[in-house]
């Protein structure tokens, strides 16, 4: 099948390492878990920034 | 047998596509094993690089005046030291185990986020370039010590600003090396891997995780209004527009106790792997292992001032911060009690894991006690800043890490290098890292009890002798450490030493011990199918 785009640069890149080993539902829950998990960090970082700033200690 | 070798047509066309050889394996590596090497190779250098500038620290103090290093380079080096250490050395070395064992152990097959796993890596090499060339710019490396003090900071050249973006970078490549390990241990078990079945370094990590998820963005932030308090006008920490330097202390503590937890749980879960498998016993109490690692992460979070009780706090505070500290030796005495309870009446054996494994629990427990004496507020105030904090710190952080990670090394690299290491130099390098060890560090104890403080380039003569004796351990602590890389390190790297078992070590347990030795490129490509222990496959 004919491409409809060009190829991201993430697909050139080495494939994963266990093709198959992990499926789109895996792959989409680790994703989610992963943001959730990110945000944290950040809402930790810049909350305890702006206690900071506006609380104090 | 395991799963690999079960299916060994499986997907077997899988395997080397697009495998990448040379120099684009690893700059391109995603593979959990490639990172793994990559970040033990990575913190043995950063090792060997905070090691020479401890051996310039101990030749200088060798005897009282000045022989080597003027005081300014004195406190750059005991500075970047520590930095170099703690988010150089030890860190990322615990990042290299967890990137080989935590897949293998819990039956997956990759870390989660495979190129964030790279890009984590990736991220510390300039990060320590940045940090290390410091050295060369003007004024010298940074010299606030390793908790970047301000005022201090606000004082310094442009090397601080390297040092903190270094710092960030770091922080950034850790926050994500967490998240990948959470996802990975959270989402990627194989079935029947509950997590009460899950191997103790797998769920000391997993805990860990989440502490630096929770610490790291507060020095971030610190850091942060310490780079705009230098060039952005803020005052956050200058006192001279009305900011306060003692708030910096306690947000650094805030992540800086957390981080002495996250340098030392992951060292309890390659001790809590060693010992039963050299006593030939099942673990003595998993489950309160499993709460104990818990129960020291969630204190960790409200003992930081006990850093602080010279910086002036109510007593009321001073009794809080004293005896919540006390009380983490409650379960960090399970634990030493449950590693005993099981060497109990176990068949031991004495290889070199379980030698660096024992030396743990002896050294470590007497770091910790000097934890609990220093935990005293009044004991505190007079030992604080001196060389009993000093040996405190180091019997922790040498005799309690380091020791766990080369119990670490010589349990897991048959399977990771495919080869056996030789028992007769392991057993050199234990000895001669135990002895030296101890006569480095166990005289500053008595330097500091002796008011000797610590960050200074000279003293008085009184100190002369217990310094002469330290100086003259560390030089052989460090040739021990280039012993263990020429003789044991570097030969199995090349792949010279007997060929390793499938499983070495016979009362080993877990899924690790399933797949072949060395570990092939892919493992766990399907999901293998667990006995009822989650420690053997069966299908």
């Amino acid at each position: 099948m004919k491409p409809t785009r060009p190829l991201s640069p993430s697909s050139a890149l080495p494939s994963l390492s266990p093709v198959g080993a992990v499926s789109e539902a895996q792959r989409k829950a680790n994703l989610k878990l992963g943001l959730i998990l990110a945000g944290m960090a950040v809402a930790i970082g810049v909350g305890f920034v702006l206690k900071v700033i506006f609380v104090g200690l | 047998m395991s799963a690999v070798l079960d299916h060994p047509g499986h997907h077997t066309d899988d395997h080397d596509h697009g495998h990448p050889h040379g120099w684009r394996r690893w700059l391109f590596a995603t593979n959990h094993k490639d990172i793994g090497t990559m970040y033990l190779l990575f913190s043995f250098a950063m090792f060997i690089a905070g090691g020479i500038m401890a051996l310039v620290i101990r030749a200088e103090l060798f005897q009282p005046g000045l022989q080597f290093v003027n005081p300014e380079l004195f406190n750059q080096l005991t500075t970047m030291h520590g930095l170099i250490m703690v988010f150089g050395a030890i860190m990322p070395a615990f990042v290299g185990f967890a990137n080989w064992m935590i897949p293998l152990q819990i039956g997956a097959a990759d870390m989660a986020f495979a190129r964030m796993n790279n890009l984590s890596f990736w991220l510390l090499v300039p990060a320590a370039a940045m940090l290390l060339s410091s050295f060369l710019l003007p004024g010298g490396a940074p010299a606030t010590g390793w908790t970047l003090y301000a005022p201090l900071t606000l004082q310094m050249g442009p090397s601080m600003d390297a040092g903190i973006f270094a710092m960030h970078i770091m922080g950034a490549s850790s926050i994500m090396g967490s998240i990948n390990i959470i996802v990975t241990v959270l989402n990627m078990r194989a079935p029947g891997m509950t997590l009460m079945k899950m191997p103790l370094f797998s769920w000391t990590w997993l805990i860990t995780a989440f502490l630096l998820i929770a610490v790291m963005p507060v020095l971030a932030g610190a850091i942060t209004m310490t780079l705009t308090d230098r060039h952005f006008g803020t005052s956050f920490f200058n006192p001279a527009g009305g900011g306060d330097p003692v708030m910096y202390q306690h947000i650094f503590w805030f992540f800086g106790h957390p981080e002495v937890y996250i340098m030392i749980l992951p060292a309890f879960g390659i001790v809590s792997a060693i010992i039963p498998a050299f006593a030939r016993k099942r673990l003595f109490g998993y489950t309160s292992m499993v709460y104990a690692t818990s129960s020291i992460a969630v204190l960790s979070f409200i003992v930081w001032a006990h850093h602080m009780f010279t910086s002036g706090m109510p007593v009321t505070g001073q009794l809080f911060f004293m005896y919540a500290t006390m009380l983490i030796a409650v379960p960090t005495g399970v634990k030493i009690f449950n590693w005993i309870a099981t060497m109990w009446k176990g068949s031991m054996t004495f290889e070199t894991p379980m030698l660096f494994a024992i030396g743990f629990i002896f050294v470590f427990t007497m770091g910790g006690f000097t934890g609990l004496i220093l935990a005293m507020a009044p004991i505190d105030i007079q030992l604080h800043d001196t060389y009993y904090v000093v040996a405190h710190f180091h019997y922790v952080l040498v005799a309690g890490s380091l020791y766990a990670m080369f119990a670490g090394y010589y349990y897991w690299s048959p399977k990771w290098t495919g080869v056996m290491y030789s028992e007769t130099r392991g057993k050199i390098h234990f000895w001669g890292s135990l002895i030296f060890f101890n006569v480095t560090f166990f005289p500053m104890h008595f330097l500091g009890l002796a008011g000797m403080p610590r960050r200074y380039a000279d003293y008085p003569m009184q100190f002369t002798d217990f310094n002469a004796i330290a100086s003259v351990g560390a030089f052989g602590f460090g040739l021990m450490q280039v012993y263990f890389f020429a003789f044991v390190v570097w030969p199995a790297m090349r792949g010279q030493g007997a060929p390793a078992p499938q499983k070495p070590w016979e009362a080993a347990e877990g899924l690790e011990w399933e797949v072949p030795s060395p570990a092939p490129w892919h493992t766990f490509e399907t999901p293998p199918k667990l006995d009822v222990t989650a420690t053997r496959v069966i299908g």
